[in-house]
Formats: structure tokens, C-alpha cells, sequence
């Protein structure tokens, strides 16, 4: 019986062990931690830049985006990050490009911004599209919503909030929400959509209480972009080689180019995590069975007055391996707890700063990461006593009590 | 006497950075600048960083009565009202004032989930020194 009146079993044995040397246990859980959470958080890092590309790829739905001359930067920072932003040029346009070999369809979009004070406490864009020849947004919206939006319905991305009423505040008037769309990770996500005719009536509104837009084009009868689809079989880098020849006054922005520059930058970063976590696993186990080996080897002849006193040699490495699970199991606790706390408040926050596509798992895919980080971080402590176990479980008691002397 | 000065300096800590850290550390957003010249308006989030100074004191506070007074039963109360000030802080953000409507705003992506961080481990800090209080009280 241990002195609190417990059996003493091979698992309370450990128990008081870990107790009775709490530095050397920190150390050994502090170990253990940092890979739960290298390990947990790396992975949950990688997943959701996985989950990120793969959105956006199928999000980004046009191959090819045609904007004013001069605007392209501009339009890649509303397509990725959403940063507000408004350009106008000639709708007449749409007709020539939609007759273009290789072009298969061709949709305008028109881009305008909120005020501050509207209905996100920061300007958003505002983005319409053409119902009639649309195959970006409206597959989109199909997900949440059948039968599309009305005239007058707005459509906002997923970190947009909406009053309780379902309704937003553009231009001090009060709008319909008719759905919010799913998470993207790209600028989409606070954005709000809505037809052609809505935002020619928004902004009809905007301009009877008073509101002028500061453009050398007024909105209403232009475009900002056209969204076009490619034949399967066409370049679409020779296709916006011929645009760009025959019309000066364009930018075109080729999705795919965007697509596998974020996805290098990606693949970068993964390897780097992947290879990182590797190394530290190794390093761990390393680290743990050195204090391991130094601490089972001052222990010696506490572990030879236990076999006089009758414990076999299995139970001796029954004792060994659940101290060893003990702190593996604290450790990978805490390690995972530590990135938990990292990982999903400050998501919205790492992507924003890594400036690449960034959607956190579901709830399936964080359990199955979470058992994967235990499980492996856990397997470092028993692994790095096991050689300890068994050198101590093949000592000779009579020669280890006499060691020394 | 170590629980004493390591529980008190974590809690007075922690409150610190609730209480200051939304004004210097990790901001919350400025104000609007609205459209007619009128002047700025401040959102909600401003507003509960400013409440979050009042709650991060009072547990900063605390943390200090925790440092100055030696019996373990009003230490357990001191830390009940940690307990409860770190539930407040958390609670404030996210329920009772609230912020900004986009969550890719700096209140939303950073100040808010830093201060559910602290108020996390604030309020396990405090459960833990309840915890093992009781332990020696009864000890």
C-alpha cells in the first residue's frame, strides 16, 4: 500500500515516481508539448492552406479576367484579399470578346464600394453580375440558395455579418439578404453580390439622398470586368496575348497564372512544416530516451530493492513504460491545448498574414488531426523508455545492489 | 508563500494584458470617418475594449489582494472573483458588446481572440489555484 492508502500497483508506483520529481516531470512533459503542438498545430496549418487552394481553384471559376489598363493589381486584391476597389470601362466590349475564337462565355461584372459607415464598420465590394450570361457567382449561390436571387436581393460572403432582420445597410438604405455564401478564402468573402439591375437601383437610391461616386466614370451603363470561359482545348495565354493585342485599353489577368503562384508558394511552405515536424519528432525522441536512460540508471538499485522485495522483471517495465506514457499523455495534452489556442482563434489573423488561402477544417477533419498529433506525440515517451525497460528488466539484481561497493 | 506570489503575479499579469493589452498590444479598429465631414464615430468594438480595461483591473486587482493576504480561505474568494472576472472578460467581446460586423476587421482577427485567449487562461489559472487551495485548506 502506497502512504495515501492506495494498492501499489505498477501504475501508482509511476504515479508517485512522476509526483516525487516534478522537475525532471515538467521537463519531460514540456518536451512532449512542444511536439503535441508542433505536430497539432503544424498540421492543422497545412490542412487549412490545403483546404484554402482547393477553394479557391474551384471558386475562381473564369479562366481568363478582363480589366481597364492599369487596374490588374487592383483586381487581383479584390479577387484574393478583397480589398475594395472600384474601375470602369466601356460594356460594349462583352459582345466583342464573347465573339473571340476560343471564348466560350463571357460575363460582365461591375465593381462598386460601401461607405465606412455602411453596413461592415469598413468598405466592402460590392459586386454585380449579369444573371443572364453569369457562371461564376451563380453556381456559387445555387449551394445555398435554389432558384438564384431576385432583383433587389443581396447575396454576402461568409465573413459578412447581417442584422438579425436579414437586412444590410448600403448608402444609408436598408437592403434584403437573400443568403450568405459558403467560406472561400479568397476576397469574395466580403464581398456582397447582387444583379446588374440591383446595383443600378442601389445606387439610383445612393444618388437621391445624395451620395456621389468619385469616378471619371459613373458606374451606371459601364463595366468593371469580364469573366471568360475558355474552350478546353485553348491557350489561355495566347488568348490573352490576341485580347491584349487587339485592345490597349485592357489588362487580362490569367486565373490560372494567380493559381499556381499561390500554389508554389504553398507547396514551399508545406514541405517546410512537414519537414520540420519530422525533425523535431526525431529530436524528441532522442532528448527523452537520454533522460530516460540517465534516470532509470540512477535509479537502478531502487528498481533491485523492488525485485527483493518481489516485483518481476515484467512488472519493473510495466512501471517504466507507464511512466513514460504518463508524461507522453500530459505532455501531448497540454502541447495540443497550447496550439488549440493558437490555431483557432487567430485563424482569420494567420491568413490575413500569410497572404495565402486559408480555411479551417471541419470538425471531422480537426478530430482525425487531433488523434493523428496524440497518437504520435504520445508514441514518443513509451518509445524512448522502451530500451531503458528492458535494460533494467535484464540486470542482475544481486550485481546492481552491489555496484559500486 | 510561493503559491502565494506565483498565483498572484499570473493573475495580475493576465489582467494586465486584458485590461491594456486592446489599447497598446493588440488594437482594436479606429474610428469610421463618416462620409458627410461630420466628424468620426467609434464602433463597438471600442467600446468594449473600454470595458475590457474596467474587468482586466478588477482582475489585476484581485491578483494583487492574492499576493498581499496569507489565509488560504480568503485567497479561495479572491480567486472565485478571478474566476468570474475572467468569464466577464470573455463574455464581453463576444456576447455583451460585441464588435465590428467583418470578421476580416483587426478587432476580429486579433484583439478579440487575444483577449479570449488571456481570459481562457485567467479563468484555468483561477481554477486551478481554487483547486488546489481547497487541497491545503482541507489538507
Amino acid at each position: 500500500m502506497s502512504e495515501n492508502g492506495y494498492p501499489l500497483s505498477a501504475g501508482r508506483l509511476s504515479w508517485e515516481n512522476l509526483r516525487r520529481r516534478p522537475f525532471r516531470t515538467a521537463c519531460l512533459i514540456v518536451v512532449v508539448s512542444i511536439l503535441a503542438f508542433t505536430l497539432f498545430g503544424g498540421s492543422i496549418l497545412v490542412s487549412s492552406l490545403q483546404n484554402g487552394l482547393d477553394s479557391m481553384s474551384k471558386r475562381f471559376g473564369a479562366d481568363l479576367m478582363v480589366v481597364p489598363a492599369g487596374y490588374a493589381s487592383k483586381a487581383e486584391a479584390v479577387l484574393l484579399r478583397g480589398e475594395p476597389s472600384f474601375f470602369y470601362f466601356d460594356g460594349a466590349l462583352v459582345q466583342q470578346l464573347a465573339e473571340t475564337d476560343g471564348i466560350v462565355q463571357a460575363s460582365p461584372q461591375c465593381f462598386l464600394t460601401s461607405l465606412s459607415a455602411d453596413c461592415c464598420d469598413a468598405p466592402v465590394q460590392l459586386i454585380a453580375f449579369d444573371p443572364a450570361t453569369d457562371f461564376v457567382i451563380q453556381p456559387w449561390i445555387a449551394e445555398v440558395r435554389s432558384g438564384g436571387i431576385g432583383e433587389g436581393q443581396l447575396v454576402v460572403g461568409s465573413r459578412i455579418t447581417v442584422h438579425a432582420d436579414n437586412t444590410i445597410q448600403l448608402f444609408n438604405q436598408y437592403y434584403p439578404v437573400a443568403a450568405r455564401l459558403s467560406e472561400t478564402a479568397t476576397g469574395f468573402d466580403t464581398s456582397i453580390f447582387m444583379t446588374r439591375n440591383t446595383m443600378d437601383f442601389i445606387i439610383d437610391n445612393a444618388h437621391k439622398a445624395g451620395y456621389n461616386f468619385i469616378s471619371d466614370k459613373e458606374p451606371e451603363g459601364s463595366i468593371s470586368a469580364v469573366m471568360l470561359r475558355l474552350d478546353q482545348d485553348a491557350s489561355a495565354k495566347s488568348i490573352a496575348y490576341a485580347i491584349k493585342r487587339d485592345n490597349q485599353n485592357v489588362d487580362v489577368i490569367v486565373s490560372q497564372s494567380i493559381l499556381s503562384g499561390i500554389a508554389q508558394a504553398l507547396r514551399g511552405l508545406i514541405v517546410y512544416i512537414n519537414s520540420f515536424s519530422i525533425v523535431l519528432w526525431i529530436v524528441a525522441v532522442i532528448i527523452l530516451t537520454a533522460v530516460f536512460s540517465g534516470s532509470i540508471n540512477e535509479r537502478k538499485k531502487e528498481f533491485a530493492i523492488l525485485r527483493i522485495l518481489g516485483a518481476t522483471r515484467k512488472r519493473l517495465i510495466r512501471i517504466i513504460v507507464s511512466e513514460s506514457s504518463l508524461t507522453g499523455l500530459a505532455g501531448s495534452l497540454a502541447g495540443i491545448a497550447a496550439a488549440s489556442l493558437l490555431v483557432f482563434p487567430f485563424s482569420t489573423y494567420i491568413g490575413i498574414k500569410l497572404q495565402l488561402p486559408y480555411i479551417r477544417p471541419g470538425p471531422g477533419g480537426i478530430l482525425t488531426l487531433f488523434l493523428f498529433s496524440l497518437v504520435l506525440s504520445f508514441a514518443a515517451g513509451p518509445l524512448a523508455a522502451v530500451y531503458s525497460a528492458f535494460k533494467i528488466g535484464r540486470a542482475e539484481t544481486y550485481f546492481t545492489m552491489r555496484e559500486g561497493e | 508563500m510561493k503559491n502565494r506570489i506565483l498565483s498572484g503575479a499570473g493573475v495580475i499579469v493576465l489582467g494586465l494584458l486584458i485590461s491594456l493589452g486592446p489599447q497598446f498590444l493588440f488594437k482594436v479598429c479606429g474610428p469610421v470617418v463618416s462620409h458627410d465631414g461630420g466628424g468620426s464615430t467609434w464602433m463597438k468594438c471600442h467600446w468594449s475594449a473600454q470595458a475590457e480595461i474596467g474587468v482586466g483591473a478588477l482582475a489585476a486587482a484581485l491578483g494583487i489582494a492574492i499576493l498581499l493576504f496569507v489565509s488560504r480561505e480568503t485567497r479561495i474568494g479572491l480567486s472565485v472573483g478571478v474566476f468570474f472576472s475572467a468569464v466577464l472578460a470573455a463574455l464581453i467581446p463576444h456576447v455583451l458588446i460585441g464588435g465590428c460586423s467583418m470578421a476580416s476587421m483587426p478587432c476580429q482577427t486579433l484583439a478579440f481572440p487575444a483577449i479570449t485567449v488571456f481570459s481562457i487562461l485567467l479563468l484555468v489559472f483561477s481554477l486551478g489555484n481554487i483547486v488546489y487551495l481547497i487541497r491545503r485548506v482541507k489538507q
